[in-house]
């Protein structure tokens, strides 16, 4: 399955891929493993026939294969996949310029903030800013940009149903903070986030959560993933 | 006044091979990129009409300071197998209906419809004459209502691997020519032009009388890039006679939408303006 998703139109291109044996991937993308199992299969499919038909010798040849884990993020750049479960690609990070007012400007009219999106006063003048949301089966996910850097979104650490929350950054660089507590300032683990990454999980073995929330170092955009049970 | 510059955009997901480079999940999305960027105008994909509030859609475009360059028809032609020379009459017939109703949305928008691959292929057998004069027959019924509602129809040329016998700037401009009125015109546009037209800057001043739309598109629906086709010379001659209506790109949104609708308006200030 190809299936085209329309929520990054008209700045990224969003695909869902599943049961896919050799997905041509051109030009630079990222890749998410929404798998909780399996791996993807990141490299040339042709390499071993390659090698069997003698034109690679098998004692020169190098590993063509990359196995990406469940739950993780890769920047990928003309190559094949192969999956059996599901995995989200997304082109076109490497176009945007966060830092050109144009773009900016572009995607706060198309992406609503969240205080349009609310009408909470407390978001009012908060620099996030929403793609529409969409789900494919136990899948949900939007785009957020954070217009500004050095901005945390709330605080929290219950969602309203069990789920795996992932956070893959697509352009600039953020963090997804711990905290020991409901305080701005009980800040005590950073996971880092740059361009094509996500972060370990910060659940436990019943999904259970510590308080935590998104940073932006940079102007960034990231993807808010939901995997439900 | 120059050249008015507006650029395909698409309200549905399609895949990157058409060529509509400016998408959005509606009409008002893409405006508001579209005015953002600085397009005049905007180039409406739309399949049927009735799924539209015409005033809404004004309002819409009035907002953004835009207007609708064409009103184009071929989704029904991709989608639900229309098309104006089918074999079978009622779906000609309802082809026609069809027009008629793009044609009141147009009116709406102060704009024309575009009619490319609504105009359909030859059958299987069929001669040059025979597809020729069932397509006039159809033609004719449109014509009819757009004179009526004085609101004009476009025809586009075709290139041979995408249509037949209008493949050409001289060929579909004669057939247009025959009907002898001032409200179907032409919509010229390079792609076609690079595979059909030896001399595409005579082609271009062959369609001067009519030209009301020029697309701007490469080799493969490409944005251009001055490696396959000579823009410059063509911005020339549109320049040279004083052409005042519109330019339009029309190409793949690569490397996204977004970066090639900002790309083709700079291409097109750079070289058309």
């Amino acid at each position: 399955m190809n299936q085209k998703l329309t929520i990054g139109e008209p700045f990224l291109e969003t695909r869902i891929i599943e049961d896919e044996s050799a997905f041509s991937v051109k030009g630079p993308a990222i890749l998410l493993n929404l798998d909780t199992v399996m791996n993807i299969s990141v490299g040339s499919v042709f390499s071993d026939s390659a090698e069997e038909s003698g034109t690679i010798s098998k004692s020169t040849s190098v590993c063509r294969i990359f196995s990406l884990p469940p739950l993780q993020a890769a920047q990928i750049c003309d190559t094949h996949i192969s999956c059996k479960g599901k995995a989200l690609l997304v082109i076109g990070a490497d176009t945007l310029d966060l830092g050109d007012l144009t773009t900016i400007d572009c995607l706060r009219r198309i992406w609503k903030s969240n205080y349009e999106l609310t009408h909470q006063e407390s978001q009012r003048g908060k620099p996030y800013y929403k793609s529409p949301r969409t789900s494919i089966d136990n899948v949900s996910m939007n785009f957020v940009l954070v217009s500004e850097p050095g901005a945390p979104s709330g605080i929290h650490c219950k969602h309203a149903a069990p789920i795996r929350e992932l956070h893959l950054q697509i352009v600039g660089e953020g963090c997804v903070d711990l905290l020991a507590e409901d305080d701005p300032s009980a800040v005590f683990a950073s996971l880092p986030l740059a361009s094509g990454s996500t972060h370990v999980p910060e659940w436990n073995t019943e999904l259970v959560y510590p308080w935590h929330r998104y940073r932006s170092v940079t102007r960034s955009i990231f993807m808010a993933v939901e995997i439900s049970e | 006044m120059g050249m008015k510059f507006s650029i395909c955009t698409v309200d549905r997901p399609l895949e990157s091979t058409s060529p509509f480079p400016l998408r959005g999940s509606s009409y008002e999305e893409c405006a508001a990129i579209a005015e953002v960027l600085g397009y005049d105008g905007i180039e409406l994909q739309i399949q049927d009409p009735s799924l539209y509030e015409a005033k809404e859609l004004r309002a819409s475009l009035d907002r953004h300071g835009l207007r609708c360059s064409a009103v184009t028809t071929g989704l029904a032609y991709l989608f639900e197998g229309m098309s104006m020379v089918h074999p079978n009459e009622k779906i000609r017939l309802a082809t026609v209906e069809r027009l008629h109703r793009q044609l009141d949305l147009a009116r709406e928008l102060d704009s024309q419809i575009l009619i490319g691959y609504l105009r359909g292929r030859k059958a299987p057998g069929q001669s040059d004459a025979e597809f020729e004069e069932i397509l006039t027959d159809s033609v004719s019924r449109v014509l009819e209502y757009a004179e009526k509602i004085q609101t004009p129809m476009v025809m586009e040329q075709i290139n041979r691997n995408d249509g037949d016998v209008f493949c050409s700037t001289e060929r579909t401009m004669a057939f247009l020519e025959k009907f002898h009125s001032d409200l179907l015109l032409y919509n010229g546009d390079t792609y076609h032009m690079i595979l059909e037209d030896h001399d595409v800057p005579a082609a271009i001043r062959r369609s001067l009388s009519k030209l009301v739309l020029f697309h701007v598109s490469d080799v493969g629906r490409q944005l251009p890039d001055d490696n396959h086709f000579d823009f410059h010379e063509a911005a020339a001659v549109l320049n040279e006679a004083g052409y005042d209506k519109w330019v339009s790109i029309e190409a793949r949104p690569e490397p996204t939408s977004f970066i090639a609708a900002r790309r083709g308006l700079k291409y097109l200030k750079e070289v058309f303006g």
